[in-house]
């Protein structure tokens, strides 16, 4: 998978995906809300990056603007900075958007049942998706396809490229478009959700099989979950998001060993573990009380306040805590984290 | 194409329209080789004749076979009907289709108001008028007829389209780096058109109906070519002396509506992913 002009020729030092300070906005008829609020990350070749938080935490918006898919006329990102290898991809036209999409970057989505146009045969959708990008012959793109069905871990890769979607079930479903996402060695692959819909025993084997892909290619991948068994998993840094903001971010082990965030440590604590309940005396899950805010109306200071069980008033109601580093590049956004964790300030 | 077809002759009535759809296309292909009799030489010596071993229908007030004026008038009735459907889906589809995929200010305002406007309209009302503008001839009622169908197909293929752009699979090609026309014209076309061929069997059906009624009024075919509503209205001068004359163009004319419903009844059926 790796090709002549050196995908894996990158030091480690360059991010091939950096977003910095990105803003996107909406405009409803309630006036301007802010969907992301200054995230910034970066993406280095064969690393996976999380992005974990609730639905509405703003973490398929930011894929989104990576994309240029945000919709049309509603969605635009007001500042910040998304480059691929260097170039800068916001403001670019839209032309030259579209060469990047499938080919630099690509996509899996979250709905394998319905992310596939139901007219065409697998082996065409993977074809088309090749003759979007390279300038090929038909029959050899058709090869290409059942190659990559095979390379997907599809059996049959011929016969299979013969069959309609609804002729799949979800895993292989869920195989195919990593197929037609692979079929331009992106840079980049984003996965929006891609495991939420299939059976836990498929998901297990459709994160084996990225985790096998980014060992052949070297891709980063963007992941996007709410799904913290799924983080733990296949990350190797993780982003947490809150209310459009970036509230902390880590290595996965860190993240897990010592979350710093009281909604990092809240999301833990609501997500089952296997073994944990078989103990005795094993904690209940416990649900963060409350819901994410609207970007309508945030709460000012910490968006997390009003669910938060470490919240002081006049501390994390009055001003927005500043991100910070709490040693090895583990960013924490409270403004609590030092008395919450022990650590003398 | 073929499965589609099997499971329509499953179905008793929609075999019956297939069945009846065959026959006129197979009647108004070979109808010089059909007919009789030339359906626009007249016979003096059999003026409104009734039923006769040489003249099987009967004649008309000029001692024309009806059978073969029939048989001709299917021409002008299968064709009126299709080509101003293939006018109105070729003119409402692509508006449709563009004016659902990209939404905004035009689609809203522009394209739906004015399809509002002309679907408040009467339809014969409208096609008269337009009749009355391009001069009275089959093709003026073809295209009047289109015109007028249009903004049915409009409707159709915007509805179906802005259920089909909020899929994942639009969103996914978009993500492949597509162009807008390649996902209209791959992802989006192929995913509403069997409503829309359903909405042309209807239609056609319809078209058949209206161009009769612009022939009966004499806005349509021009004599001495037959059709079947131009036979009508002269039957209603003799209904008194020979009643039939009005009655077969009747027959055919209904005939001909039904077996375009049947069928495209049993192509909704056959059509729909549910089943």
């Amino acid at each position: 998978m790796t090709d002549a002009t050196g995908n894996l020729s990158h030091s480690p030092g360059t991010p091939v995906l950096e977003v910095r300070d990105l803003v996107t906005e909406f405009t409803t008829d309630e006036g301007r809300l802010r969907a992301v609020d200054g995230v910034s990350f970066a993406l280095h070749a064969g690393q996976t990056l999380a992005v974990v938080g609730e639905s509405g935490s703003g973490k398929s918006v930011t894929s989104l603007s990576v994309m240029g898919l945000l919709p049309a006329r509603i969605g635009r990102i007001a500042s910040g900075s998304i480059r691929l290898d260097g170039r800068e991809l916001t403001g670019l036209p839209e032309r030259a958007m579209r060469r990047v999409r499938g080919d630099d970057i690509a996509m899996i989505f979250q709905e394998p049942m319905t992310s596939l146009t139901p007219v065409y045969t697998v082996g065409d959708q993977i074809a088309e998706a090749i003759l979007t990008h390279r300038d090929i012959g038909r029959r050899a793109a058709r090869a290409r396809a059942i190659e990559l069905l095979d390379q997907v871990g599809i059996p049959e890769p011929a016969l299979r490229a013969r069959a309609y979607p609804h002729q799949l079930s979800g895993g292989m479903r869920q195989r195919v478009m990593i197929a037609i996402a692979l079929s331009c060695d992106p840079r980049v692959l984003i996965a929006d959700e891609p495991t939420t819909g299939l059976d836990v025993t498929i998901q297990a084997q459709i994160l084996d099989l990225l985790r096998r892909l980014q060992r052949d290619s070297g891709m980063a991948i963007l992941f996007i979950t709410h799904d913290l068994g799924v983080v733990a998993e296949i990350a190797d840094r993780v982003l947490v998001m809150y209310a459009g903001r970036k509230v902390e971010e880590a290595g996965v082990e860190a993240l897990f060993a010592t979350p710093r965030m009281p909604y990092t440590v809240g999301l833990m604590g609501s997500t089952p573990r296997p073994g944990a309940s078989a103990r005795p005396g094993a904690a209940r899950l416990r649900a963060i009380r409350g819901n994410i805010p609207s970007p309508r109306k945030l709460p000012p200071g910490c968006a997390f306040h009003p669910r938060c069980d470490h919240m002081h008033e006049g501390v994390c109601t009055t001003a927005l805590p500043p991100l910070e580093d709490a040693g090895d590049g583990h960013l924490v956004r409270c403004a609590r984290w030092r008395d919450i964790a022990g650590v003398p300030s | 194409m073929n499965r589609v077809l099997r499971r329509m002759l499953r179905r008793p009535l929609g075999a019956l329209g297939l069945l009846i759809v065959t026959a006129l296309v197979v009647v108004a292909v070979f109808a010089p080789q059909i007919a009789p009799h030339d359906p626009t030489r007249p016979d003096f010596t059999a003026i409104l004749a009734g039923p006769s071993d040489v003249y099987w229908l009967g004649t008309d007030e000029l001692g024309r076979d009806i059978l073969s004026r029939l048989i001709w008038g299917a021409r002008a009735s299968l064709q009126a009907g299709l080509i101003a459907v293939l006018l109105a889906a070729g003119i409402g589809v692509p508006i449709g289709l563009v004016s659902g995929y990209f939404r905004g200010p035009l689609d809203e305002y522009v394209v739906m108001r004015l399809t509002d406007a002309m679907m408040a309209f009467p339809v014969i009302v409208l096609a008269l008028a337009m009749t009355a503008v391009l001069g009275p001839s089959l093709y003026t009622a073809m295209i009047a007829i289109g015109i007028v169908y249009s903004p049915i197909f409009i409707r159709l293929a915007r509805a179906q389209t802005l259920s089909i752009r909020e899929t994942e699979y639009v969103e996914a090609a978009r993500a492949l780096g597509n162009r807008h026309l390649g996902i209209m014209l791959k992802h989006v076309l192929p995913n509403i058109a069997s409503p829309l061929v359903i909405q042309m069997s209807v239609s056609m059906a319809t078209a058949i109906l209206v161009e009769s009624a612009l022939s009966f009024l004499g806005l349509g075919v021009q004599p001495p070519t037959p059709s079947w509503g131009s036979m009508l209205r002269i039957g209603t001068n003799y209904m008194n002396d020979a009643p039939m004359i009005s009655f077969w163009p009747g027959l055919a004319i209904f005939i001909a509506v039904l077996g375009i419903n049947l069928m495209g009844d049993a192509l909704r059926d056959v059509l729909d992913p549910r089943n």
